[in-house]
């Protein structure tokens, strides 16, 4: 590299010091971000703990209805994505371009294969009629399964639709890496989606026990 | 200049094993959970539950988001974002867990007027004989003709959709059941068409909004009915 470009890597924002300064302030903007989804999931979890304290019969009933065995594997399937998004991170961090690409596009292809769990979920609750709120119409749980129905499926779709921004922008992530973008030097978007993502995975960590396995 | 001390470094390399190992511990604790779960502890399987989850999602969190080796901010920023969440679920919940449980000797302005009034009169006098204990009534089954789970769901029924506005002896937001019992005695049926289309009788208080039947259904409904009569005096 020329003297000129050490000072200042064509990935040096105008507006930063330094690469350091860059790379600290991308970080601190995705953790802020993460504590505002904190929040976010956190007011549903709220109407979640609510209803599970008033209706307690409801959230027994409702919840013999949810699928554990595809529960259960969509579980492994994201904490395995959390696995091979961190190896991409360490891939990025020590400029290996095959590992980088491949655990990447593992991240993408397993997050694709929790949403189509998550859709065959979905279209058996459809068709018993557990739908959320005014369109439920189904039989065989007392109390208020519409608003059961109707937490079960904004916690756990709003949580996929996250999980459908997030390959979204890891697919944009693997196209850059793919023309080598990403080395030691530079690697602060690698970072950044993976801590988005393993928040993604931490959401579901919590999701899945209140849902499928607590009584 | 830059945060580059070897203590907290971002750009530290977290090795293979720490990767796989806390991909192992992950991968264990879900099997745990999931075991757990079959082993039928009824109410009591959200304490093992969420500790699992804590304990996974503290892992993810330290390990894999780069917290341990991280500038000490974001774990702030992150945890402070968990505090204010527990606030808000911790006070909400003082809320929906008390409700029906209004003490009428504290906090109540008309009671405290009658008591400051009349304070030769001892306080178990002035509170209904049910209440000496100072929380909700007891249950009256033994005395009347209505099955006491009937009762129970009377009461729990009352307890969701009721006590936020009505307690036995005080006005809140609406009138006491001990006045509704006197004016519906004997008339489950005359409450249980207020509740469905309340009309407005009086100036003092505000309008009590309807309660559907997909909220409340019949049968519940009529439960609480009677069970307000019972509680206010009017059984059966």
């Amino acid at each position: 590299m020329s003297p000129m470009e050490e000072k200042h890597p064509s990935f040096l924002a105008h507006h930063f010091v330094d690469t350091e300064q860059q790379f600290s302030a991308g970080r601190l903007g995705m953790w802020l971000f993460l504590g505002q989804e904190v929040l976010f999931f956190g007011g549903l979890f709220m109407a979640y703990a609510a209803t599970r304290y008033l209706y307690p019969e409801t959230m027994l009933a409702g919840h013999e209805f949810l699928d554990k065995t595809m529960g259960s594997i969509n579980t492994v399937v994201l904490i395995t994505s959390s696995l091979t998004m961190g190896l991409a991170v360490r891939a990025a961090q020590t400029s290996k371009q095959k590992p980088l690409i491949m655990n990447l596009t593992l991240t993408i292809a397993l997050g694709c294969v929790f949403l189509l769990i998550k859709y065959f979920e979905y279209s058996h609750k459809f068709e018993a009629g557990f739908l959320p709120g005014k369109f439920y119409t189904g039989q065989g749980i007392e109390g208020i399964p519409h608003i059961f129905f109707g937490i079960y499926f904004v916690m756990t779709g709003l949580h996929g639709l996250h999980v459908l921004v997030g390959i979204g922008v890891l697919t944009w992530i693997l196209s850059r890496a793919m023309k080598g973008e990403f080395k030691s030097e530079y690697y602060t978007p690698v970072e950044n989606i993976g801590l988005y993502w393993h928040f993604v995975d931490i959401v579901w960590i919590f999701l899945f026990p209140l849902f499928y396995l607590v009584k | 200049m830059s945060l580059n001390t070897k203590k907290h470094n971002a750009h530290h390399v977290m090795p293979f094993k720490t990767h796989f190992t806390v991909f192992s511990a992950l991968l264990i604790m879900t099997a745990l959970t999931i075991y757990v779960s079959y082993l039928n502890l009824g109410e009591y399987s959200i304490y093992p539950a969420m500790t699992i989850a804590i304990i996974m999602a503290f892992l993810v969190a330290y390990f894999f988001m780069h917290l341990k080796y991280d500038v000490r901010f974001h774990a702030i920023v992150f945890f402070a974002s968990i505090f204010f969440l527990a606030v808000f679920m911790g006070l909400t919940l003082t809320d929906i867990m008390t409700r029906g449980e209004v003490i009428p000797a504290q906090g109540n302005l008309v009671l405290h007027d009658d008591l400051a009034f009349s304070e030769n009169k001892s306080v178990s006098q002035l509170l209904s004989p049910q209440q000496t204990q100072g929380t909700e009534p007891a249950p009256l089954a033994q005395h009347h003709e209505s099955s006491s789970l009937d009762l129970q769901k009377g009461e729990s029924g009352y307890k969701r959709h009721c006590a936020t506005c009505h307690v036995l002896d005080t006005k809140l937001i609406g009138p006491p059941i001990r006045e509704i019992a006197q004016i519906y005695k004997g008339n489950p049926k005359g409450i249980h068409d207020w509740v469905r289309n309340p009309g407005k009788k009086r100036k003092d208080y505000t309008q009590m909004p309807p309660i559907a039947p997909s909220t409340l259904n019949d049968a519940d409904l009529m439960a609480i009915a009677n069970y307000m009569l019972q509680i206010g005096g009017a059984g059966n």
